[in-house]
């Protein structure tokens, strides 16, 4: 055993459930703990409440068998003090009490005893509440070691992608220069600009990426600056979706727009992006022909941009996932993946630096049509 | 473009791309290029021959780029510097607010087009205090 981590020893190392049998009567303790290292149980126990309180600290044991009657801390105390701490909250504390004792046990459930064990014991009763007292905690410890690895994983992720992405900028910026001097050193040579041009179109895509992350990132940390100005969105809707450059596929894309102006208090650029997400990632799942909708409606308190499309659309199950960081939602039948996980994530967090709403719902035709609301702020009465 | 008298700019980067980038483009528009690859060597080859500028990223080993914009411009008042910073964290854009308090006067965050750096060179070389 590892004498420096006993919670770590505890959790991976410990073959045996270890049972902490607390009780001011040695000859109760010796035939408790015959009985229980006979069915294959680590026992350890205390004389009295006060030692059997710094037992459990110390060895964090995966059952307390523990009297109520005792001299100085009782049991219902002691059974108290290990559910007030964060540290002993977890393990099962089964009490052992008089018989008629009805007051003990309302005591004992009030401190938050798990299960009752009454005297005189009866041994093969005893037996069995300890076996699904020791199955309950087992299951508590996996899903708190599975839970902790998977924190571990998703904070190493996020390390790791950030410092991959941190890490691109330079080489990204050397290889736009050199696709740049190959442009200027062509002579004239129309093939090998075109190439280089095409090079660097695709390096801008990796810019672009790269800035994604780094934005999520921000976003989450609350350290994106929002600056508001006052915005027509009838202007500014199609100017972004024309940023996108002409779309794929003989997508057509047709606009729901109310008359010139919308104003609404939003900061253009990241506004514009969001547009630019929602929509290329529309163009994704659009078939060869289809059609892109962005409609533009404003209400009284807000105003609503929808994106919609006619691609195969998103299960209702998968709908709030989609929005969290590298979520994808699985497209059925038709293979491919739905994006980075990364455009939407960004869609939401900068929707909601604004205070607004992101969402996505069915459309006709079983397409998905993904809306933002934005609000304008409330006039101070 | 072409620079009258070959002024010398001294880059300093770790990123072995960068520099070679910024030295055949800048020496394509006719300015003498210097390379360094992180601050102490810089402020060695300063220390050698000064430069009419001075690029300089910020995170590098062996003295940084605010490292380099103190010790320059403690001995050389008049030294003009541009900084190029990774970006986008705040730490740096913090950073790069510093370093413009320090004396750096134009600043640039990658990743930057090759035309984007020559626009700030030649505004950085018509600088007048």
């Amino acid at each position: 055993m590892n004498e420096n981590n006993p919670t770590k020893a505890r959790m991976s190392e410990r073959a045996r459930p270890l049972i902490l049998v607390v009780d001011d009567e040695p000859k109760n303790v010796q035939l408790l703990t015959d009985l229980l290292e006979s069915r294959n149980y680590a026992v350890c126990s205390a004389a009295d409440g006060e030692q059997g309180l710094a037992l459990a600290r110390d060895r964090l044991p995966d059952v307390v068998l523990l009297d109520v009657m005792m001299p100085g801390l009782n049991g219902v105390e002691v059974c108290r003090r290990l559910k007030d701490e964060r540290k002993t909250e977890m393990i099962p504390v089964l009490l052992v009490t008089a018989l008629n004792a009805r007051e003990d046990r309302l005591a004992g459930i009030n401190a938050g005893a798990n299960d009752f064990i009454t005297k005189p014991i009866d041994l093969g009763d005893l037996v069995l509440r300890v076996r699904n007292a020791a199955a309950t905690k087992k299951l508590h410890d996996q899903v708190g070691s599975q839970l902790r690895q998977l924190q571990e994983l998703e904070s190493a992720r996020d390390t790791l992608t950030h410092m991959i992405v941190h890490d691109l900028r330079s080489p990204l910026t050397g290889l736009q220069g050199y696709l740049d001097l190959i442009g200027i050193v062509a002579n004239g040579n129309a093939e090998v600009v075109e190439y280089a041009s095409e090079a660097q179109l695709i390096a801008g895509r990796l810019t672009e990426m790269v800035s994604q992350v780094l934005d999520v990132s921000r976003l989450e940390a609350g350290q994106m600056p929002v600056s508001l100005r006052e915005t027509d969105l009838v202007a500014l809707l199609p100017a972004a979706v024309a940023s996108l450059g002409p779309p794929p596929g003989e997508i057509s894309v047709a606009y729901d727009l109310p008359e010139p102006p919308v104003r609404l208090m939003c900061d253009p650029d990241l506004i514009s992006r969001v547009m630019v997400n929602l929509v290329g990632n529309a163009y994704k799942f659009t078939p060869t022909g289809g059609q892109v909708r962005v409609g533009l409606a404003a209400e009284d308190d807000r105003v609503r941009l929808t994106v919609t499309d006619n691609g195969p659309g998103i299960p209702a199950e998968f709908r709030g996932l989609i929005f969290q960081k590298f979520g994808q939602a699985p497209l059925g039948r038709s293979a491919g993946v739905r994006s980075s996980g990364l455009g939407l994530a960004f869609c939401k967090l900068a929707v909601e630096a604004h205070r607004g709403k992101i969402g996505i719902e069915g459309a006709e035709h079983g397409g998905a049509r993904f809306w933002v609301e934005l609000f304008h702020p409330v006039a101070q009465g | 473009m072409v620079a009258s008298s070959r002024q010398r700019i001294l880059v300093v980067d770790d990123d072995p791309g960068i520099r070679n980038v910024l030295q055949v483009g800048l020496g394509k528009a006719g300015y003498e290029v210097v390379l360094a690859c992180d601050g102490a060597e810089a402020l060695r080859l300063w220390q050698a021959q000064r430069a009419d500028l001075v690029i300089t990223d910020l995170h590098m080993p062996a003295k940084n780029g605010l490292e380099v914009i103190l010790e320059l411009l403690a001995h050389s008042p008049e030294a003009r510097i541009i900084v190029m910073s990774d970006g986008g964290q705040t730490q740096q854009i913090e950073l790069l607010g510093d370093a413009r308090l320090l004396g750096a006067i134009l600043t640039i965050k990658k990743p930057f087009r090759l035309v984007e750096m020559m626009s700030l060179v030649s505004r950085a070389l018509k600088w007048v205090d």
